[in-house]
């Protein structure tokens, strides 16, 4: 009964939150609701983009995967976050700045703006919305089994109704502003949970955290390392595409965009690594799993089946809001973005004469048919929570060529790019479905290395058009230390 | 880029031979270090030097220096206005034809 009162009291303390975040909020204004005017300043920009970075995949899907794979999961998981931090440094100032010529709202205008292409602008929102697919879908996923397993008295299709409403209303309220506060709220909970399950793992282990990896190594020795051959190529190759393609997701381009200017975005990845200190806890609580309870038949259940066998009951209650507000924070945050790109990079290109107004109403009819959509899927298929991150970064990360190159080579055009995002996602497509990873390498790694190559060769023998090369120069003309003559 | 370049060793080089070109090495369960295998030992102390890596990037970054930001506020104006006339200018030369 504390359970559910706790949960409850979690779900309206973030309604509040969103309720207060609608200050200076300007429902009408495209820019606004999808960028929140670029006003966000650092601690603001900070959470919007842990808010949705650190998801349920984070709290249930890692553990559960490390419990399943070992060190495989674990080092990939934690080497591709941590890495897409440095490679974000250097990225993210440059695409906010290309995205203050282009006054983008998303990651296909910037793209568009640059190449000067429509069709580019709707090929990168046709493959942002079909690879956020699995994004939101594994959110809904996450949410049956937390609901399934920790029955604190809400049913699973109950609880997803519900969050389905208020991720839909944090959107209806104050556009991304909503996300960005409910954040603050649903990272104290993720975090504490984490830590709380970890410490609890440790305590009730005989000789703490020695002596759980004591246990694992003589019963699962084979889990605390990555093995070598196969495995050591995979988790690298993977590592590398996947730090590509971390700010390319929608999601987390969308947090770049609310940024005030690009030194605040340069000095939050200072403290984005320190965050990820809760990922000890984390691999605590998976190996605590795999000492303990070996047999556990579905893997994703490690996290909470070690909360459950740790933690009094009334805990469960605070996990399952802090659960839930993470889940409805993400496909609040997905939801949005696909909103965005269906609606200003896709119906905005084929109808240009449509009213801000009208688009803006669109935006937020999207969001609730993609919600809707998700929670169906969920329904049918809600078992596949590994690997769906992967899914989802081996198309998303296919822009990532055609944006590095885009700030520093010339001849790089609409045609190269276009061309190298369409091949990139067809050899991701056709590698997972008939030849998964060959020679050991994860096939979103050969997909990217594709999308460079076929870039490359055509922006060598494709011109770029004029206004193309324009806008070049206006990006190089654009660097801060340029000496103004 | 040429005065970016200590920003770029330590911000972004150092972090990415820690994971990937140490990877070999890192790579093992012992010894284990405060009951952690080694390998996640390695990436957890990486955590807290990466974000050191990363201040220390901030601080000698010229990107971040107070006259380049106030002159970035105006090369970006500056910038803007060039790609506004290219447009204009490209629309008129194909009114033209």
């Amino acid at each position: 009964m504390l359970g559910i009162i706790i949960f409850i009291v979690i779900l309206v303390a973030s309604f509040i939150l969103a309720v207060a975040s609608k200050k200076g909020a300007i429902a009408s204004n495209m820019n606004d609701v999808m960028t929140a005017s670029g006003s966000f300043g650092g601690f603001l920009v900070f959470f919007v983009s842990v808010g949705e970075i650190y998801a349920l995949g984070t709290l249930i899907g890692a553990p559960g995967a490390i419990f399943a794979q070992g060190a495989n999961y674990g080092v990939w998981f934690i080497g591709y976050v941590l890495l897409a931090y440095v490679v974000g440094y250097f990225l993210n100032p440059a695409s906010w700045r290309l995205g203050q010529l282009s006054k983008a709202m998303t990651l296909a205008d910037n793209i568009g703006w640059r190449y000067n292409s429509k069709v580019l602008e709707v090929i990168v929102a046709c493959v942002g919305i079909g690879f956020l697919t699995p994004w939101i879908q594994n959110q809904f996923a996450g949410m049956a089994i937390l609901f399934n397993y920790l029955n604190i008295g809400i049913n699973f299709y109950g609880a997803v109704v519900i969050s389905s409403i208020l991720a839909f209303v944090y959107i209806l309220i104050a556009g991304i502003r909503a996300p960005a506060w409910v954040s603050i709220l649903k990272d104290i909970l993720l975090v504490a949970a984490i830590i709380i399950i970890g410490i609890a793992a440790a305590i009730h282990h005989n000789g703490g955290v020695t002596g759980i990896f004591q246990t694992v190594q003589s019963t699962h020795p084979e889990s605390l390392f990555v093995q070598p051959g196969k495995p050591v190529g995979f988790t690298i190759s993977t590592i590398i595409f996947q730090m590509c393609g971390f700010y390319m997701l929608p999601i987390t381009f969308q947090a770049v965009l609310t940024s005030r200017n690009e030194k605040i975005l340069r000095e939050n990845t200072i403290f984005m690594p320190l965050y990820m200190l809760m990922f000890p806890f984390l691999v605590i609580t998976a190996y605590f799993a795999v000492a303990t309870i070996p047999d556990l038949p579905n893997k994703d259940f490690a996290t909470l089946a070690v909360a459950v066998d740790t933690l009094p009951n009334w805990m469960m209650g605070f996990i399952a809001g802090g659960g839930a507000i993470t889940a409805i924070l993400v496909m609040a945050m997905t939801a949005l973005c696909v909103g965005g790109l269906f609606s200003k990079n896709i119906i905005g290109v084929i109808r240009p004469k449509t009213k801000e107004k009208t688009l803006v109403v669109l935006v937020r009819v999207v969001t609730a048919i993609f919600l809707c959509f998700g929670m169906i899927t969920a329904i049918y298929f809600p078992n596949i929570m590994a690997n769906v991150i992967t899914i989802a970064y081996g198309g998303l990360s296919q822009t990532f060529a055609g944006v590095l190159l885009g700030f520093f080579w010339k001849k790089t055009n609409k045609w190269s790019v276009g061309a190298g995002i369409l091949c990139g996602v067809a050899t991701y497509a056709i590698l997972v479905n008939m030849f998964p990873n060959p020679l050991g390498l994860n096939s979103g790694f050969w997909a990217l290395a594709a999308n460079f190559i076929v870039t490359i060769i055509l922006s060598l023998i494709i011109k770029p058009d004029a206004l193309t090369v324009k806008r070049f120069e206006a990006f190089q003309l654009a660097r801060p230390n340029r000496k103004i003559s | 880029m040429k005065e970016r370049i200590p920003a770029i060793i330590i911000g972004f080089c150092i972090p990415m031979i820690a994971i990937l070109g140490l990877f070999p090495m890192y790579n093992r369960a012992e010894p284990f270090v405060f009951g952690f295998p080694f390998v996640y030992f390695w990436l957890f102390i990486w955590l807290v030097i990466t974000s050191l890596c990363l201040l220390v990037a901030n601080k000698i970054d010229p990107y971040n220096k107070p006259d380049v930001i106030e002159n970035g506020k105006k090369t970006l104006e500056a910038a803007k206005a060039y790609a506004e006339a290219a447009e204009t200018e490209i629309a008129n030369a194909k009114e033209v034809k």
